[in-house]
This record gives structure tokens, C-alpha cells and sequence, in this order.
């Protein structure tokens, strides 16, 4: 069974984020500072760390720093923080996620799970070949067509499952709707622009945990799409 | 201390002394070396002028020529005295007819007999001075004695008589009173009263004047006569000549050849000419036949000039002959002082040089010296002398008496006799060098102490009337700074003014240069001024003027400006510092401002994140049992309105406080619609809304995406929130040109988004867009009243502009921004 870690100086709001992870089948160790976090992680075997920034002692970032010096665990950040460059700098500092302050805790659920999976199952699977593309938590297999999110099977339809692998195949790049079109369709956009947006939401609904704070396929707004990259 | 100033008094004395050695060579140089030569008409002073000539030949100097024509000269003159005064050279005198004497000049036919005097009379009266008497006559007395007057004499003739006064005693008799000449001496034939040579008064006063005239030119004929003797004949003359007046039987010849090899008087002229010739510097002139040889640079012109003028007195042509003896066997005479005098002065010039430059080399080093030390303490400790507190322009002062003084010098050396004058000029030359020494130490030791308190007196008086001017100028009082000024220009020219005309009326040339160029100082110093005012107003203008465009930065520089005006400078960068100030204080409450809303924003959230997160686990619990499951929906609903109220309130702080970041981006108007369209289909198909896209457009704007997605994103919630149902909502892309030129090409993008509002709009449409305000002032519905304030903050970030339109139930925004050229 996986383990957590879970630290918020807010205890209410640990006990409440162990009801959801129990429920899930995940065993929590709680802590309540930073230092207390360290602490635990000496002793217990956890599989994944989801720590609060602000906190007493010892705040969520210099915990990070600590836990990052001698391991390699996910770590989730909880801030009330939401500016884009706090969250930029949580993942700098080397934690794997970033979850706002309040958050929906079936979001947060969803987030342990992805990054327990990618944790403890993806050091085994290195069969690249060619026909597997992988990105992070997403995996894409072009022999049978299918799409896994974390090991969890997705269902596309098949203009859904071609723009996300044209897309996953030009990873880090961004492309317009109308060249995404014409990619897929194959024939020059004439007002079918709106079509592809549309299917993008679709595949955002399906593949992120989140699809306004999407993971994988990101909006560039104004300008187009593209699956990120650097995962 | 004390053997420093001991030192310093040592080395001031050498110096002292050097410079007063210094002046002796000097004065030794430029003085000693003149001489002095005698000639008939008295002494003559010459300076070597040859000091540096290498060639230098006494013979072929001008010097020399000078001196030679100067002694012919003398000769001319001498010989034709002697023809007067001693024809036959045996120091007996003759007598001479008076009248003959003054008129022989004249065609005047001389009335009366012959007055006849012997010359060595003539010469002793005319020494001895004039005796005159008063004679007093009777009318019958005055007409008797001078019987047979061409005059009936009367009252009334009388008068006109010269030098006769009459008068009227008190018996009533008329007396005639005369000035008459005392015979001192008497004629040859021993007549003492003149009256009786004369046949009337005008003729007894011609004899009388005549006898002045000729004593007076014989005295003075003999004097020169003794000088030429002295000088030309028993004197030792290095100059030997023959002058022979007239022709054969008559001819008379004057030498100072002695006892030559030859009779001067029997050789014939052409004997003469052959044998001066054989000398050095021989000159043959015969100025009536024009004809002149000789080896000397003598110019005939000017001897010709000197015959010419004793023509009378020779009364007969003269033929001339002369040369220099060339050895200068003649110790004493003019050649040879002038030879001893320029020969023996190439050592005397090398050898005061030499001295000179030493002394002063010497001098300078010690002078330096003497400067680095001077009030010098010890290791940067300096000290001041109590005469130091004395205005340098009293040392100047010092040096200009001096400069007086040194003439009094060298007038007293002109006339002392002795051998060693120049020993005066040591005082002169030590009172020079204390002063000069005294001076430059004591500016010295002011600059180490830094110390000019009393610098200068005319500094002084500069620095005096530029701060009352300064004072007057800036007089609060407006009359005193405007009217002082201009009436003191004013009275000043015109004081100016008059001073020229008096002193060009009174003809006083010094005081009419000096005030026509005071006016001319005055005008230019106060049109410098006047020119200076006028730049600084512009300077203070251009500073007030860049102040107020929000140049608050800028600093007028006051270095440029007058004194009357660094106050005004002042007073305007302080306005640009004050407004600066104000500024920043205002952003630093706004920055406190969404700080603190931020900060407590963030502490809501936690809290918050428990309110939501057991509200959900209450939902899960599956309570059906009512009105709890009621509550806790309505708990649902408002803690997540709650949750975007503090985002909404987070993102209007940090816009009001502008530290928003803005990351501009190329972006494409329609791919942007598609893609919001596209992410709000499912709510605007909820809301029962249809959407209508109007216009194309392939322009791009410079904006950040990140930005114009929460922008669409807040008024598309809006939209969705506050339609009617069953409505259509437009929005419309359209390109046009600002400036409004017909087939311009379109430089702005127009987008608006219409749609129809399910509940009356109430506030005006740009209300709106104010901070916690909303369409409807129930505030009923949800909705935190920041969206189209963010709206519009983002829009303006991003150089757009963001205009809301509530017609009746229509509800419309439009924003504008700048197409990019790409």
C-alpha cells in the first residue's frame, strides 16, 4: 500500500485531505511542520510527500530543499499562493506538482494518484519502441491506437487520438488551428477553425486532471497549442 | 619653529643681497658705460650701442660719423665767430660800427653818424648786464634835446612815441618820462650820451637798441669763441682742419695745424687737397663750387646746411679741409673717449651676463625654496603671520611707491659725481626683492591656510556690490528690486555722460578716454547681465515646463544661474522633489494596500480550503434528510464563491497597485476567439445562448495571452451569468483606421461582445468597470463586481481600451487595440 506524507501546519485540513486519501487506499503519516516532516521521513517509508508552504519551524520550501538533498520522492506543494511565480518557483526548487490553495479534493486525489503512479511504476517501463510515445504520466501506444493517462486507460475518438499524437510527436511545439486542420483533416480550413478548439477541449477534458489547469495540452492563447515538452 | 625662522631670515637676507648685486651690475651695464662729449653748444651723451656687434670697428661705426660731422659742425661755427670776434687771431679786438653790425643784413639806410664801439666793450656790457635810467623832461627839455625831430612834439604826438609815458604834475606842467640805457661804456671817440649821436628820439632809440642786440650776440659770440679755442685749438683735437675764407689777397685761413711740415696759409687749395688726402677720413669741401671728396660717411647735406647759416658772418665763400689723426694721440678729445668707451665693452657685457644669470639662477632656486617652506608648520601644519591679515593690494601698493622711489634713484645717481654711484642702486635692488618676496610668501601662506579673508581689498569691493545688488534684486520689496537697479543704470550713464562732455569742453583728454570707456564697461557689463536674466528665465521656464510634464527628476542646474536666481532654482526642484515624494508615497499605500489584501487573502484560504474540503465530506456522506442536504448545497455553492471572490480580489489588488506583469506576445485575434469560444461552449449552451461571430480579421495584437484569457474569460462569465435566456450573444471583429482617412490601412481592432441583459441595467455603463460595483445594485446575484473591473484594468495594461455600453437591456463592451504591423 502507498504511503503519504502529508504536512500542513492546518490541522483540520490534514485530517481532511487523510479521509480522501484513505478512502483511495493510501496510508498517511502526518506531520505538521516542516521539521516534523523530516523528522518522519527518516523513520517511515513514504512514497510521496505532499507538503504546505507557509508553515511554522520549517516552511514547505526549505522542507523541499531538505527532502530533495537526499531523495528522489515526489513531493506535491499546497500553497495559498497563486501566483505564477510562486508556483514556478515551487517546481524550480524541485517539487513535482503544485496544488492551489483551496483546492478540490478530488483534483488533489487525482494528483497524488498520477504522481504515485509515475513514482512506483515507471521505472520498470522503458519499452521505447518508436511506436510508444511517452510524456510525463501520458502515454500514447500508435499500434493499438490507445492512450493511458497514468496508466489509466483513456478513451479518444479517432480526430481526438490524431491531434493528440501529432501534437505529442511535435511536443514543445506550438501549432495554430488552422495548421493543426490541415494536418488532420488533410484540406484547407474554411471556417472549421472553431472545430479544432472544440476537439482540443474534448481531449483536455479527458487527459488532465485538470482542464482549466491543464497539464499536458496547453492553451497558448491567441496564438495555439502544444503538448508540453519538458515532462 | 625658531630655526626655520632663523633659516628663512638667513636665506631672505642672501637673497635680498643677491638681487641688490644684481641691480648694481645692472645699472653698471646700462649706465656706466654712457659717456659724455663736448661739443660748442655744450655736452653730449652717448651709449654704447655695440654690446653684442662681434664686428664691431670704431672707424666704420655711426658713432663715429656722427661725432666728426658734430665737430665740422663746430668748426664752421667757431671759424666764423673768430672771423667776427678775431679776424687775425692776435686776441686783439676790434671796433665794430653798432648800426653797421645789426643791419648788415638789411638794405636799411641808417640815418645819422656811425656809433662805434670797440668789441671788448660790446662783450663786457653784454656780460655784465644793462643799466637802465628814468629820465624825466620838460615838453621844451624832451623837444630840446632832441633838436631837429621830424616830429612837432605835443599832448598829443606824445603818446605816440614808443617807450615815452608823459604826465601832468601838480603845477600843471606836462612831464615826459623815458627809459633810457645807462652808458656803461662809451663809443671809440669817447661819447657817452647817446642823445647826442642821435638826431631825434626814434633814432636815439634804434642806437640804443641796436647796442643791446649786438653786446648781447658778441657776449654770446665770445663765449663760443673761448669753448671752440678750448676745444679745437689748445685742447688735444684728434681732428685736424683748414678752413680758408675768401680768394687770393683777401683770403684768410684758419687751422689748428700748427707747426706742420706746411704753411696753412700759403698752400694753395690744390696743395691742401693733396695733402689731406693722404689722411685717414679726409674731407675737401668747397661749398660754393658744390664740390666735396671724402673717405669718410660725413654728409655733405648737412654740413651744407651749417655753411649756409654763418654765410653772414664769413661774408665771403669758405673752402674746408679736415682728417683724423687715427692713432688717437690726443688722449683727452672725443674720438678717443668715444674709442676707449665702446672698445673695452664686449668683457663688461659677457661678464655681468654671466653674473646676472647666475645670481638669478641662485636666487630662483632659493626663492623656490623659500616658497615651499613658507608657512609651512611642520607635517601638514601651517601657519599664518599677522601681516598676512594685510590685503594683498596693499603689497602691490608697496611695489608701485617703489616703482616711484627707483626714479628718485635714478636721478640722484645722474647727478652724483662719484665713481662708485651705482652703490645706490643696492637699497633699490634689496626694497624690490622684500617686497616681491614678501608679497608672494605671504599669497602663499594664505593658499595653505586656506585663508582669504582678506585677500584682496578690490575683491572686496566686488564682492561688496554684487551682494548688495544681489540683496536689492531680490528685495521682496517689488519697487526697490525693480526701480534701484534701472535708476542706478540710468543715473550712471547720465553721470557718465556729462563727465564726457565736461571733460571733452574742458579738453581733459586722460578723464575723456577713461569715462567713454567706463560707459562703454558699464553698458557691456550690464547688457552681459540683462542677457544672463533673460537665459536663466528661459532655463527656470524649461525647468518648470519638464517638472510638469512629469519630468520629476529633472534638476535645473544653478551652477549656470545668476545669484538672484539659485533661490527660484531651488524653490522649482523642490516642487519636482515634493510632487516625487507624492507620488511615491501613493504608490507605496497602494503597494501596502493590495500587500495587505493579498496577505489576508492568502490567510482566508486556508481556512477556506477546510470550509470546502469538509463541506464535501459532508456531501459524501450521502444526507438526503431534508433541509440538511439543502444547507449543505448552499454551504457548496457559497465556498466556492467565496474561493473566486478572494482570487477575483487578489487580481484587482495587484492591478490597482500596478505590479502586474505584462509578457506581450504576438497575438491573433480569431485563433483567440476560437479557442474561448471553444471553452465556453458548454456554458453558453446551458445558458441557453446562442452565439453569433461577426466579422473576419487576420490581424495581430501585442498582448499577453495569459491576460486576454482571463479577460475573455471574465466577460464571457458575465455573459453567461447575466443574459436572458433564449438570447443571442454577438461578437463582432472589425478593423478601421484612427485617424479615419478613407482607404487607409486599419491600424486599430474593434472587438465587441453584445448580449441582452435578463434584469434591467441600472448604473451607467463606464460605472461598471468601478470597483465593486455591478449591473444590478441589488447585488443579489453572484458575481464578486470585480470582473469588468479586471476587464478593463487588463485591457489597459496591455494598451487597449475598454469601454462599456448599457443601452436599455443591451449590454455592450468594446475594446479597442493597436494592430500590429508586422
Amino acid at each position: 500500500m502507498d504511503r503519504v506524507l502529508v504536512c500542513d501546519d492546518d490541522k483540520e485540513i490534514v485530517d481532511a485531505i487523510e479521509i480522501y486519501l484513505r478512502r483511495e487506499d493510501i496510508d498517511v503519516v502526518k506531520a505538521y511542520n516542516g521539521k516534523q516532516a523530516l523528522d518522519l521521513l527518516e523513520k517511515e517509508e513514504v512514497q510521496l510527500v505532499l507538503l504546505d508552504i507557509m508553515m511554522p519551524e520549517m516552511d514547505g520550501i526549505e522542507a523541499t530543499k531538505a527532502i530533495r538533498e537526499k531523495s528522489k520522492i515526489p513531493i506535491i506543494l499546497l500553497s495559498a499562493k497563486s501566483e505564477e511565480k510562486d508556483k514556478i518557483q515551487g517546481l524550480d526548487i524541485g517539487a513535482d506538482d503544485y496544488i492551489t490553495k483551496p483546492f478540490n479534493a478530488g483534483e488533489l486525489v487525482a494528483r497524488v494518484k498520477s504522481n504515485l503512479r509515475r513514482y512506483t511504476s515507471l521505472g520498470g517501463q522503458k519499452d521505447e519502441s518508436g511506436s510508444i510515445i511517452k510524456i510525463g504520466g501520458l502515454t500514447i501506444n500508435d499500434e493499438n491506437k490507445q492512450v493511458f493517462v497514468d496508466d489509466v486507460f483513456v478513451r479518444l475518438t479517432p480526430i481526438e487520438y490524431n491531434i493528440l499524437l501529432f501534437l505529442s510527436k511535435n511536443k514543445g511545439n506550438v501549432f495554430s488551428s488552422p495548421q493543426i486542420y490541415e494536418h488532420i483533416w488533410n484540406e484547407k480550413p474554411i471556417d472549421a477553425e472553431n472545430t479544432v478548439a472544440v476537439h482540443i477541449r474534448h481531449i483536455r477534458e479527458k487527459i488532465e486532471i485538470n482542464p482549466r489547469e491543464p497539464q499536458y495540452l496547453k492553451v497558448v492563447w491567441g496564438v495555439g497549442y502544444k503538448i508540453e515538452g519538458d515532462l | 619653529m625658531k630655526k626655520k625662522i632663523a633659516l628663512r631670515v638667513l636665506i631672505s637676507l642672501i637673497m635680498h643681497l643677491l638681487i641688490g648685486a644684481a641691480f648694481v651690475i645692472m645699472a653698471n651695464l646700462l649706465l656706466r658705460n654712457e659717456f659724455k662729449i663736448e661739443y660748442l653748444e655744450g655736452e653730449e651723451s652717448y651709449i654704447p650701442q655695440n654690446a653684442f656687434n662681434e664686428d664691431y670697428v670704431f672707424e666704420d661705426s655711426e658713432l663715429y660719423t656722427q661725432i666728426y660731422t658734430h665737430q665740422i659742425q663746430d668748426i664752421i661755427s667757431y671759424c666764423a665767430i673768430k672771423n667776427i670776434i678775431d679776424k687775425n687771431e692776435n686776441h686783439t679786438f676790434d671796433s665794430v660800427n653798432i648800426l653797421d653790425f645789426v643791419y648788415s643784413d638789411s638794405n636799411t639806410t641808417i640815418s645819422g653818424s656811425p656809433v662805434v664801439f670797440y668789441i671788448d666793450d660790446l662783450i663786457k656790457w653784454g656780460r655784465g648786464g644793462f643799466e637802465y635810467e628814468i629820465k624825466e623832461y620838460t615838453v621844451e627839455e624832451f623837444m630840446s634835446c632832441f633838436k631837429g625831430s621830424p616830429y612837432s612834439f605835443d599832448d598829443i604826438t606824445i603818446s605816440c612815441y614808443e617807450n615815452v609815458n608823459y604826465s601832468v604834475n601838480d603845477d600843471g606842467q606836462t612831464i615826459v618820462t623815458c627809459r633810457m640805457l645807462k652808458p656803461t661804456y662809451s663809443t671809440v671817440d669817447g661819447v657817452s650820451d647817446l642823445t647826442t649821436l642821435a638826431s631825434d628820439w626814434i633814432a636815439y632809440y634804434n642806437i640804443q637798441d641796436s647796442i643791446i642786440y649786438a653786446a648781447e650776440k658778441y657776449s654770446k659770440y665770445y663765449d663760443l669763441y673761448r669753448t671752440g679755442i678750448w676745444l679745437y685749438e689748445f685742447s688735444n683735437t684728434n681732428l685736424k682742419y683748414i678752413l680758408r675764407i675768401g680768394e687770393g689777397q683777401d683770403q684768410i685761413t684758419y687751422s689748428n695745424i700748427k707747426n706742420g711740415l706746411f704753411d696753412t696759409a700759403k698752400a694753395t687749395d690744390e696743395e691742401l687737397t693733396e695733402i689731406f688726402s693722404d689722411y685717414k677720413d679726409f674731407i675737401a669741401y668747397f661749398p660754393d663750387k658744390l664740390e666735396y671728396s671724402t673717405f669718410s660717411d660725413v654728409n655733405e647735406s648737412e654740413l651744407y646746411i651749417y655753411v649756409r647759416s654763418y654765410a653772414d658772418e664769413f661774408g665771403m665763400p669758405i673752402k674746408f679741409w679736415s682728417y683724423i689723426e687715427g692713432d688717437y694721440t690726443k688722449p683727452d678729445d672725443a674720438f678717443s673717449i668715444a674709442y676707449e668707451a665702446t672698445s673695452g665693452r664686449k668683457g663688461i657685457v659677457y661678464s655681468s651676463i654671466l653674473a646676472g644669470s647666475a645670481i638669478i639662477l641662485i636666487y630662483g632656486l632659493a626663492f623656490v625654496f623659500m616658497c615651499f617652506t613658507a608657512g609651512v608648520k611642520g607635517n601638514k601644519e601651517y601657519y599664518l603671520l599677522p601681516s598676512d591679515k594685510l590685503f594683498v593690494d596693499i603689497y602691490a601698493l608697496l611695489f608701485l611707491v617703489l616703482v616711484f622711489v627707483s626714479r628718485y634713484f635714478f636721478k640722484l645717481n645722474a647727478d652724483s659725481g662719484l665713481e662708485n654711484r651705482y652703490v645706490i642702486f643696492i637699497p633699490l635692488g634689496i626694497f624690490t626683492s622684500m617686497a616681491f618676496t614678501t608679497f608672494a610668501y605671504s599669497v602663499i601662506r594664505r593658499i595653505r591656510n586656506k585663508y582669504y579673508d582678506h585677500f584682496s581689498f578690490f575683491h572686496m569691493l566686488v564682492k561688496v556690490y554684487c551682494n548688495l545688488r544681489d540683496s536689492i534684486e531680490n528685495s521682496s520689496n517689488p519697487y526697490v528690486s525693480a526701480l534701484v537697479p534701472f535708476h542706478f543704470y540710468f543715473i550712471l550713464n547720465f553721470a557718465l555722460f556729462v563727465l564726457i562732455v565736461v571733460s571733452s569742453n574742458t579738453d581733459r583728454r586722460v578723464l575723456l578716454v577713461i569715462s567713454v570707456l567706463l560707459l562703454i564697461i558699464v553698458n557691456i557689463l550690464f547688457a552681459v547681465r540683462e542677457v544672463k536674466k533673460a537665459s536663466d528665465r528661459n532655463s527656470l521656464r524649461d525647468g518648470i515646463r519638464r517638472i510638469g510634464s512629469g519630468e520629476l527628476e529633472y534638476k535645473i542646474n544653478k551652477d549656470k544661474l545668476l545669484n538672484i536666481n539659485t533661490d527660484t532654482a531651488d524653490e522649482i526642484n523642490n516642487i519636482g522633489e515634493g510632487i516625487k515624494n507624492a507620488v511615491n508615497t501613493s504608490m507605496k499605500d497602494e503597494k501596502m494596500k493590495s500587500d495587505l489584501i493579498t496577505n489576508v487573502s492568502h490567510d482566508l484560504k486556508t481556512p477556506l480550503t477546510s470550509i470546502i474540503n469538509y463541506v464535501n465530506l459532508l456531501k459524501d456522506e450521502n444526507i438526503t434528510q431534508q433541509p440538511a442536504a439543502g444547507y449543505i448545497n448552499t454551504l457548496e455553492d457559497k465556498s466556492i464563491r467565496l474561493k473566486q471572490l478572494l482570487v477575483d480580489l487578489i487580481d484587482a489588488s495587484r492591478l490597482s497597485s500596478g505590479t502586474t506583469e505584462v509578457d506581450f506576445q504576438e497575438i491573433r485575434i480569431t485563433e483567440l476567439f476560437n479557442q474561448i469560444i471553444a471553452e465556453f461552449a458548454d456554458k453558453l449552451d446551458m445558458a441557453g445562448l446562442d452565439v453569433i461571430f461577426d466579422g473576419e480579421s487576420k490581424a495581430y495584437i501585442s498582448a499577453d495571452g495569459r491576460h486576454m484569457w482571463r479577460l475573455m474569460d471574465n466577460l464571457l462569465e458575465n455573459v453567461c451569468k447575466y443574459s436572458l435566456k433564449g438570447t443571442r450573444v454577438y461578437f463582432s471583429v472589425r478593423e478601421f483606421n484612427s485617424v479615419g482617412e478613407a482607404g487607409a490601412a486599419p491600424d486599430k481592432i474593434l472587438i465587441s461582445i453584445k448580449n441582452v441583459s435578463a434584469t434591467p441595467n441600472t448604473v451607467q455603463g463606464n460605472e461598471l468597470t468601478e470597483r465593486f460595483i455591478r449591473g444590478d445594485s441589488s447585488r443579489s446575484s453572484e458575481g464578486s463586481g470585480l470582473g469588468l473591473y479586471i476587464a478593463k484594468s487588463l485591457t489597459e495594461l496591455q494598451n487597449g481600451t475598454f469601454e462599456v455600453i448599457a443601452d436599455g437591456d443591451l449590454f455592450k463592451v468594446d475594446i479597442v487595440f493597436d494592430i500590429l504591423k508586422r
